[in-house]
């Protein structure tokens, strides 16, 4: 997998206007003040079922998967013929290496966004459109720097991308598929309803939506950033209402007050005097009349948003993990994608070890 | 806390019937007895197992889940002389389990319980059934072993078959209906499993006298038997070999 000195084909796509307005993960409203995480590792979650916020590890790779010669543009990975790899390449090896752990993980991709998330959408969809401009400007005057800079914040996920990525998963035997709106708040109901042990994401507002345990950092667990080792962290929801005195709506009514993806939050209020007065006030209304603040506007639509998130309902039997498609993921890998022979072999060898490659029709008993 | 004394004859059925399909297995030892469910990594044989207390000489228990790793326990039992007495401790507030074999103390961390979840057993409708001899099954097994290693088994109403194709050899051992000491079959029925899996578990019932037998057309084996005059009980799932798309 070479670099492209051509501009990225993505960039000329006509397609364009489809394009997901998402420019950089987003962590959601931070409770970080609030929650008493917990570290542990991956090797814990062994045999559990786990939701993962896919969208979001997509950008991740996306952004750290890139083209860093020094006269590359920045942009994600791309093959020899020209297609970005580097969701790919990333989803492989972090599948590859849960499913070898025991872990049994489920990908669940952002479908629409809510209505009211359009303000956030708008704004992160300009900046994008800025960073792109940019970009552009200094591969055109060949400032490299500026470039790799840039290409990071403009870095696009489309629906072909989202399909591909479902389709790589598929063939692993792994169940990947799209929410109906966000996938954070998918796997918090799933979670909730007990279809999945935990949900794997970054994102706060999992809690939010009432995610019973959210793993952060699960996908890095054990790798270094900044020199420091990133640990994967354990929250649980109902031990961060106990510590805090909140119920869950207080706790939506709260993270409302600091801010979320649908609202930007009433001024002047931060996580510490957010908390301190929904304790008193314990609603938002009653917080605003105390204090001559505006109640925001769609308060009700907001709150519904994380009460009752709009979900596909997703059978029991479509969370199991099958056998791994081993010709149809090298046809898909190393021949129409040029992934080179050893990457795929080394993520097969991973999921031979987890008994997941099924040799002369010896089937499993979980088929029957 | 726990504290189990047994037969070292008792200690080593379990722990070499669990071995043959995992290397690390959870064991829950309650008031009544043992339980214990294991799967191995490729989902193709399963063993659930009980134990009443009754069997074991010794058992003071406060409901301990117990992560194990076979290799040493096998280890150990097999240091042990038969008849000699096996004590397994494990002291919750230490974390720390203990084998004692007379004179012999074995300290061992148990392994990390919340990795080791017990498999929801299949539910299966098994058609055809079949019970024999341990000593004769295994026999045939063995025989079937010179041959290939992917075994036939086949039953009507009157007979169970055992069969092995090779590349050039072929082993065939039938049993007639007077000769076992129960068959029911609604639908006559084939299946194929591998040998791989099955002779390390011929070994374990090779020395019991009734081993009961289950399934359907290339469907899963069900095999069960006691143990310890019936205190013991296992029951052994294996996942059949079937041609084409699976």
């Amino acid at each position: 997998m070479g670099s492209n000195p051509a501009l990225p084909a993505f960039l000329k796509s006509s397609r364009e206007a489809q394009v997901y307005p998402m420019s950089a993960p987003y962590m959601g409203c931070n409770l970080r003040d609030l929650a008493n995480a917990e570290d542990t590792t991956v090797e814990a979650m062994r045999g559990k079922r786990v939701g993962i916020d896919s969208f979001l590890l997509a950008f991740q790779f996306l952004t750290t998967i890139r083209d860093r010669s020094p006269t590359g543009d920045g942009g994600p990975l791309k093959s020899d013929n020209g297609k970005v790899v580097a969701h790919l390449m990333g989803f492989l090896s972090r599948a590859s290496m849960m499913l070898a752990k025991g872990v049994k993980p489920v990908f669940i991709f952002d479908g629409s966004h809510p209505d009211l998330k359009k303000d956030e959408m708008d704004a992160r969809r300009a900046k994008r459109e800025q960073a792109e401009a940019d970009w552009k400007a200094a591969l055109e005057v060949g400032d490299f720097a500026t470039a790799q800079k840039m290409a990071q914040r403009c870095v696009k996920y489309t629906p072909e991308m989202v399909e591909e990525s479902i389709e790589m998963l598929t063939l692993m035997g792994i169940p990947a598929f799209r929410a109906k709106a966000e996938g954070e708040a998918q796997a918090a109901v799933m979670a909730a309803n007990g279809q999945l042990d935990a949900v794997a994401t970054q994102d706060w507002d999992a809690l939010l939506y009432g995610a019973p345990v959210v793993i952060r950092n699960l996908t890095s667990d054990g790798s270094k950033r900044m020199g420091r080792v990133i640990r994967a962290q354990r929250i649980e929801l109902s031990q961060l209402l106990t510590e805090n005195e909140l119920t869950r709506d207080q706790l939506i009514d709260l993270a409302i007050m600091i801010g979320t993806d649908f609202h930007p939050g009433i001024k002047g209020i931060g996580p510490k005097t957010g908390l301190k007065l929904i304790k008193e006030y314990s609603t938002i209304e009653a917080v605003c009349e105390a204090k001559g603040k505006d109640i925001p506007d769609r308060l009700d639509e907001i709150r519904e948003v994380f009460r009752n998130h709009p979900v596909v309902e997703v059978d029991d039997d479509f969370l199991k993990q099958g056998d791994v498609d081993v010709e149809g993921l090298k046809k898909f890998l190393v021949e129409d994608r040029q992934f080179s022979l050893k990457r795929f072999d080394n993520a097969m060898d991973l999921l031979e070890d987890a008994g997941l490659v099924r040799t002369g029709g010896q089937t499993s008993l979980f088929s029957f | 806390m726990l504290n189990v004394t047994a037969r070292q004859e008792l200690m080593r059925t379990i722990v070499d019937t669990l071995g043959v399909v995992v290397e690390e297995a959870r064991l829950d030892f309650g008031e009544n007895g043992l339980s214990v469910r294991v799967v191995d990594p490729s989902h193709v044989a399963m063993i659930k197992m009980e134990v009443d207390s009754a069997a074991f000489d010794a058992w003071e228990v406060d409901e301990t889940k117990l992560g194990l790793e076979m290799r040493k326990l096998k280890e150990i039992v097999g240091i042990a002389g038969a008849g000699d007495m096996v004590e397994l401790a494990y002291n919750d507030e230490s974390g720390q389990a203990t084998i004692n074999i007379g004179r012999i103390d074995l300290n061992l961390r148990p392994l990390d319980n919340t990795t080791l979840n017990p498999p929801n057993v299949p539910a299966l409708e098994l058609p055809c059934g079949v019970t024999i001899s341990g000593s004769e099954l295994a026999q045939a097994l063995r025989a079937a072993k010179m041959a290939g290693d992917l075994v036939n088994l086949s039953i009507t109403d009157s007979s169970f078959a055992v069969n092995v194709k090779g590349s050039t050899d072929e082993v065939n051992v039938e049993f007639s209906k007077d000769e076992l000491t129960a068959i029911d079959c609604s639908d006559a029925a084939r299946s194929q499993y591998s040998l791989t899996y099955l002779t390390p578990m011929a070994k374990i019932f090779q020395g019991i006298d009734n081993v009961n037998l289950r399934f359907g057309e290339n469907f899963p084996l069900k095999l069960t038997f006691d143990f310890s005059d019936g205190a013991g009980h296992v029951e052994y799932f294996l996942a059949p070999r079937v041609e084409g798309d699976f």
